[in-house]
């Protein structure tokens, strides 16, 4: 840290034994201070966010292609601790996603690409990219340019979203869904043996029944909208009940969702696989989907649930954000205490692996102590077997099933409470996918 | 003071004695006072007086006399005064550097083993250390020679407040990772749930609290509280703190404020080092060692 001592020397069996200090013949003059230059570092741009990515290496989706010089990629299978990504230092990131194997960055330009993507590409959720025409890339190593259709320059890109093998960017202009359509979750008619792959067809959804879209959501292989008025839209596979239409059918056209929810306002819905929680603006949960791990518990015992059901008897409070993984839910209420329930490593310790009640996890886990009274919780995402906490005061806190090291908590063991993971910033979003995490944050000055 | 027999008071000198180091001044220079200084308080009263001898003087074949006599071997005169600096046993329970000052626990004759627990017990330490922005030093601290100078406008509270959260929460993240336990067990999740531990490591610094309490540009103040810390340590931190905000910075004072239950109040100033302060001031630690057993008995890892 201090390497700046110079001529330190020591003088043994004497009276005057000096550490870390300068033999020195005359005092120090103090006007040599002032000859010195002022060096003037300079502060980032309000707009400025570094981006930090962590997981699994070997599908490209993390867009770090080379860790040392002349080395393959392939030698190294994840990364564990949060790595800066360098695409982020070139192109202003504002929003991503992270799909299954494959991440895309929304970039805020007003000329050029807006849209980036970079991992798995075998059914063209990242687009198309090829060097040798016809024959485009199955993977790509480093963020490439997604072109859009858009009629506008100056279109922003609000909010992607991707499901196991699908895309759903969600612009000024609409909605635009590219990727696997085998269970009609992007939007489109499906047609029989279509070779994704090959075919690159971005379907474009301006409006749902009149209304502007105003949030999107991924599922594995399902979609959902939340138009203006509070309206939720689905369309995807729905042999587990996640589009919530009624009926075990995949739909291909964004239809409305009903049940409990229908005169609801809802303002947000998590899905990670196949089980959905809805928030709406009075701070109650619906939920349907897959059941079978208990997220919710009837009377009849189901396991699938198409229809909205209203999850009354949580007794977690106001809720202010949800999060659905493959296996539980986590909740966050308006005094920042999180609620757990489901199946797997529900961040109580080892012994809990699954509770249909909600389990509150302790506030200290999130780091709140007579250090940090002020610190709660205030967002929380769920990967499929894992969740990640943000706080008020910028950390983030991950716990679950350490899949390729997409905790970041340096080891590739399970994490069975909440830990925070280390990142240099104050982290504003995180955003996870199976097995990898991204997270945007603003710099500390 | 009403005793006035010094055996009486030697006997009574076995506990911790809390004393305020001024800054400049080595530990073993405060240690060699206060021995002094009791030394020569004792030497003042009324000590042992010099012993007797039993006389047999005479011709043994005649009468032999037996007398009592003074014994001039064991007058204080000839043989020394009766307590020596050597005598007195007296350590430390914590180190402070040079530039450090505050408070310091000394132990005295059987104090030495208390003194001994309490360092072994890792309790926390509070530490109020001024820093300077604007400059960087050779050694980080304001008596050596400044290497570079840079800007320091654009700092505001508000950045040092968030900066020093972050890295708080960092440091109490490492305590988790050093102390001991496998982190997949019960036991480990049962201690995060109660809140900040003690790491089993006694080398590592930890920070348990870090915040500013001043800030006048270019001076503040920080607040830290931690375990196993050395004075290196916080002038370096104060470094690292002026290069995270884009600036440098160089540390301008250390100030111990608190030792476990030991605060400021309960240190006694460089003029009050004689010995009826002394013994006052033995007299108040031990009414704070037996209030809070946990001090010299560890009982669990949780932070004191």
């Amino acid at each position: 840290m201090l390497n700046n001592t110079k001529r330190v020397s020591y003088c043994i069996l004497s009276f005057n034994k000096r550490f870390m200090s300068v033999k020195r013949k005359y005092p120090i003059n103090p006007d040599d201070a002032k000859t010195l230059p002022v060096f003037e570092y300079g502060v980032s741009k309000d707009s400025y966010r570094r981006v930090f990515v962590w997981g699994n290496l070997q599908t490209g989706a993390l867009g770090v292609p080379y860790l040392k010089k002349n080395r393959n990629t392939l030698q190294r299978e994840c990364l564990g601790a949060p790595k800066r990504l360098g695409f982020a230092e070139k192109f202003p990131v504002k929003t991503a996603a992270c799909g299954f194997g494959f991440t895309a960055f929304a970039v805020d330009t007003d000329s050029g690409h807006k849209l980036y993507g970079t991992g798995l590409n075998t059914d063209s959720q990242i687009g198309r990219h090829e060097i040798r025409s016809g024959h485009p890339l199955e993977i790509i190593y480093f963020p490439q340019p997604i072109h859009l259709p858009l009629k506008n320059p100056k279109t922003k890109i609000k909010k992607i979203s991707a499901g196991r093998a699908h895309l759903a960017v969600l612009t000024d202009e609409g909605l635009f869904l590219l990727g696997n359509n085998s269970y009609g979750q992007c939007g489109r008619k499906i047609i029989q043996d279509e070779n994704y792959f090959m075919s690159n067809y971005i379907n474009h959804v301006r409006h749902i029944d009149g209304q502007t879209i105003k949030d999107i959501e991924c599922g594995q292989d399902h979609t959902l909208a939340i138009t203006e008025n509070g309206a939720v839209f689905s369309c995807g596979w729905g042999a587990d009940g996640q589009t919530g239409l009624g009926t075990f059918n995949n739909v291909s056209v964004f239809s409305r969702v009903k049940g409990d929810i229908e005169s609801e306002h809802i303002i947000k819905v998590a899905s990670r696989s196949d089980f959905v929680l809805a928030l709406n603006n009075k701070g109650e949960v619906f939920g349907w989907g897959n059941a079978e791990y208990d997220q919710i518990r009837n009377q009849r015992n189901e396991q699938q649930i198409c229809h909205p059901t209203h999850l009354k008897h949580l007794g977690v409070g106001k809720v202010q954000d949800v999060g659905a993984g493959g296996s539980f839910c986590v909740v966050v209420n308006d005094k920042g205490e999180v609620f757990t329930w489901g199946f797997g490593i529900l961040g109580a310790g080892p012994k809990v692996e699954q509770s249909f009640k909600p389990i509150k996890l302790a506030e200290s886990l999130f780091g709140r102590n007579d250090f940090q009274p002020d610190s709660r919780v205030v967002k929380v995402v769920c990967g499929l077997s894992y969740a990640v906490a943000v706080t008020s005061l910028g950390d983030i806190y991950a716990w679950g099933r350490n899949l390729r090291s997409c905790l970041g908590l340096g080891s590739e063991k399970d994490q069975y409470f909440p830990f925070k993971v280390s990142l240099g910033g104050y982290v504003e979003r995180v955003f996870c996918g199976y097995d990898h995490t991204v997270a945007i944050c603003k710099p500390f000055i | 003071m009403l005793i006035k027999d010094a055996p009486v008071i030697w006997d009574s000198l076995r506990s911790i004695i809390c004393v305020y180091k001024p800054p400049n001044v080595t530990c073993q220079r405060v240690r060699q006072t206060i021995i002094t200084a009791v030394c020569t308080g004792l030497n003042e009263m009324e000590c042992r007086p010099p012993m007797d001898y039993v006389s047999i003087e005479g011709n043994p074949s005649t009468q032999l006399t037996v007398t009592v006599k003074p014994n001039l071997a064991d007058h204080p005169l000839v043989v020394g005064p009766r307590y020596q600096i050597e005598d007195l046993k007296c350590s430390w329970s914590n180190y402070l550097g040079l530039h450090s000052s505050g408070v310091l626990l000394l132990g005295l004759r059987n104090g030495t083993k208390a003194a001994k627990l309490i360092r072994e017990n890792r309790p926390t330490r509070s530490y109020r250390v001024s820093g300077r922005f604007g400059e960087a030093t050779e050694n980080g601290f304001k008596n050596e020679k400044v290497v570079e100078r840079s800007t320091y406008k654009h700092i505001k509270h508000a950045n040092i407040n968030k900066l020093l959260a972050a890295m708080q929460a960092s440091h109490q993240k490492e305590m988790f990772k050093s102390c001991g336990v496998d982190l997949q067990s019960q036991t480990a999740y049962e201690m995060a749930c109660e809140g900040p531990i003690r790491p089993a490591d006694s080398k590592l610094p930890v920070i348990y609290g870090i915040k500013c309490v001043q800030f006048e540009p270019p001076d503040f103040v920080i607040e830290i509280q931690c375990i196993n810390e050395y004075e290196t340590y916080l002038k370096s931190l104060i470094h690292e703190i002026g290069a995270k905000l884009r600036s440098t910075a160089h540390c301008t004072g250390i100030q111990c404020i608190r030792h476990s239950y030991f605060t400021l109040e309960n240190a006694l100033l460089r003029k009050h080092w004689t010995l009826q302060h002394i013994i006052t001031n033995m007299e108040e630690c031990i009414a704070i060692i037996d209030e809070h057993e946990n001090l010299v008995k560890q009982k669990k890892a949780a932070l004191q």
